[in-house]
């Protein structure tokens, strides 16, 4: 991608961002706090327990508009994209890659989670290691089939015989 | 103050913060130098592994592991050109060079020692302000601090993300979170939907690795199979005598390493400014004040030097806002208030009142920790070489794993750990376009603050025109006001005459 076409994808992945910010804003001030926060309506001067999350929200929602003006100036081609370098290193850009790689990230950290109820720590953390080292593209076997099982164990019992700390077991196999 | 100073060195100077502060050190060093993983990952991990230590040893290894991984950023960045993180970039410049020249060694002792010998400087100055600055803090009413929050808020997001809208809304999204939980004043549910989990509010654990650790592990993952593997330097057999720094090479640094301690302490002590910066302004001086400049980017010890007093030099001055009003200057001072708050100690400026003991031991151990660096940073050369060994995907894969039990362990909750990944998410996805993650920490981070004065200051002034008439506070809030003029109108409108005067981009 060259410089420009990151920018325009960034600017994008930005705007959407910013309707998000001022949906969610806007759906906090009308809605979430009003419902969900208690004492939200209350008269102390009008500073009660809504007063915080209503001046972060509306503020969120006026930047948010701000953002949405700017880069729908930048995509209609009024104004030049600015070209944003990350201090990290970091490439920037958004788009089928990485909203592939966020719906992977749910997934997997959802099965992850689930396993690591069901089949405690160190059974659920050994197949997690060695599938994300394996698709990573390392495929040293030795290292695929060590580092998957000793890392687990040895944290789990470091947790345990140093700070005796349980962590969740997989009822059938005790370690 | 000497005398706090000294009762200060008698309690940290025992066996048990002794030994963490050289597990600090060693840790940091690793963490700085294995490539993806830095010492924000580190701070982050081990955080809740302080939860069963007494606060003065807690506080000791964090900043041990700060200290290490500064210096510990500087061993990739010698031997694979690939620095551990933005502020060891000024560090490759020479340090590969000079490695490619035979000295692998000698460029990392002189890495070490500049290291050591800026956090030393910045110490000093710590020291030496942070009682009157906290004593100054204390005339500060609700209004001021109000104002101060504000400013940095300003700073933090105009220096952090190129686009202060978007560090703004990121830091207001963190003041947002921060109001989950139970409102302190009143003691009523906010926005906790009924989950138990969220009563005592947002986890700072969580968000903290899940938004600063998980997600820069994860955009590396992400990327990794399409990178090319960086060969290390091959150490190979070395002559050792050319591994040593002799006084005559060592003492032209010394001026060198004295600009950049005291650039790197006046960086540090601005919130928001960065290591980074503070790193290219040190090397930058130092060859523009140089008879021979042209050496530069050759492999000169002077530009090893520069950047590493520098960078280093952040460390401690940062906390002098931090202890002194309890602001953040950086993620790596904000990791160390949650420390501190997890340790029930509130930074501030009444810390050095109700907390002297403790701060004066912490001062101490930060000392401690400088001589001890010298020492593991050392002898632990070999270690560190073989550590960088180690393959990114099999690194990156394992933090994951001790990110989950960072969170799993202090709380047992699966719901944290969700939460964990959901800032995962958050936080690659502001990596990709351009949202400060700094931002969203710190408006994480000071928004109770800011909540408190804001509350205090309407309660009992009735309207917010007090910002403006109070002696204190106006100059706070006219610099907000310059800084959001400078970053948000100044800084784009020079962006744009200098793109119209450059040539059209072609592919």
């Amino acid at each position: 991608m060259s410089k420009l076409e990151k920018s325009h994808s960034v600017a994008d992945a930005t705007l959407v961002a910013a309707v998000v910010a001022v949906i969610i804003g806007l759906l906090a001030i009308f809605w979430l706090i009003p419902e969900f926060v208690a004492g939200a309506s209350g008269a102390f001067g009008g500073v009660n327990p809504g007063f915080m999350p209503r001046v972060s929200a509306w503020v969120i929602v006026i930047l948010g508009l701000l953002l949405v003006i700017r880069e729908a100036r930048v995509l209609l081609g009024k104004v030049d994209p600015a070209y944003e370098e990350s201090e990290e290193g970091e490439d920037f850009s958004f788009g089928k890659k990485e909203i592939i790689n966020i719906l992977m990230l749910a997934v997997f950290s959802s099965l992850y989670i689930y396993s690591f109820k069901l089949l405690g720590f160190v059974l659920a953390s050994t197949v997690f290691l060695a599938i994300l080292i394996y698709i990573s593209g390392y495929r040293n076997k030795i290292v695929l089939i060590a580092v998957p099982l000793c890392l687990p164990l040895g944290v789990q019992q470091l947790l345990w015989h140093a700070l005796e700390l349980p962590l969740p077991k997989f009822q059938l196999i005790i370690f | 103050m000497l005398e706090q100073l000294s009762e200060g060195f008698v309690a940290a100077f025992t066996v048990i913060n002794v030994f963490f502060i050289f597990i600090g050190i060693g840790v940091g060093i690793i963490f700085g130098a294995l490539p993806g993983v830095g010492g924000i990952t580190a701070l982050s991990l081990l955080i809740p592994v302080t939860f069963y230590m007494e606060p003065i040893t807690a506080l000791a290894f964090l900043i041990g592991i700060t200290k290490g991984s500064t210096s510990g950023g500087a061993i990739p960045a010698i031997l694979l050109n690939s620095p551990g993180a933005p502020e060891n970039v000024a560090t490759a410049r020479d340090g590969y060079p000079l490695a490619k020249q035979g000295k692998p060694v000698k460029a990392m002792k002189m890495a070490l020692y500049s290291s050591v010998i800026g956090d030393f400087a910045s110490d000093l100055v710590l020291i030496l302000l942070a009682a009157p600055f906290a004593i100054i803090a204390l005339k500060f009413g609700p209004a001021e601090i109000t104002a101060i929050a504000m400013l940095s808020f300003t700073l933090i997001a105009g220096l952090s993300s190129q686009n202060l809208i978007k560090g703004l809304l990121c830091a207001f999204l963190g003041v947002f979170l921060s109001t989950v939980g139970l409102d302190k004043a009143e003691g009523t549910q906010r926005l906790t939907f009924g989950i138990s989990d969220l009563y005592d509010g947002i986890s700072l654990n969580a968000m903290a690795i899940g938004l600063l650790a998980l997600s820069s592990v994860l955009s590396q993952l992400f990327d990794v199979s399409r990178e090319k593997s960086v060969k290390p330097y091959a150490m190979g057999a070395l002559d050792k005598k050319s591994q040593n720094i002799s006084w005559a090479e060592f003492k032209p640094c010394i001026k060198t390493l004295f600009r950049s301690a005291y650039i790197g302490t006046f960086v540090g002590m601005l919130p928001g400014l960065g290591v980074t910066l503070a790193a290219f302004l040190g090397y930058g001086a130092a060859k523009r004040a140089s008879k021979t400049p042209e050496e530069f980017g050759k492999g000169k010890l002077e530009g090893i030097a520069a950047t590493e007093a520098a960078n280093s030099a952040v460390t401690g001055a940062n906390l002098i806002p931090t202890i002194a009003l309890g602001i953040p200057g950086n993620i790596a001072a904000a990791l160390l208030i949650g420390a501190f708050m997890i340790h029930g100690v509130t930074p501030g400026p009444f810390m050095m009142q109700t907390d002297g003991a403790l701060i004066y031991g912490i001062f101490a151990s930060m000392l401690i920790a400088n001589a001890v660096h010298l020492v593991v940073g050392r002898f632990g050369i070999p270690i560190w070489v073989l550590a960088i060994k180690i393959p990114k995907p099999v690194i990156l894969s394992s933090v994951i794993v001790l990110c989950v039990i960072g969170v799993y362990v202090p709380s047992s909750s699966l719901f944290e750990v969700g939460l964990m990944f959901a800032f995962a998410a958050l936080g690659y996805f502001m990596r990709k376009t351009g949202f400060s993650l700094v931002s969203l920490f710190i408006g994480f981070l000071i928004g109770p603050l800011l909540e408190h004065s804001l509350r205090q200051t309407i309660i009992l002034y009735d309207d917010l025109w007090i910002l403006f008439t109070r002696p204190f506070s106006l100059p706070f809030v006219l610099l907000t006001i310059f800084f959001i003029w400078r970053f948000g109108f100044y800084h784009p409108a020079k962006e744009r005459a200098k793109k119209m005067m450059e040539p059209d981009e072609t592919e």
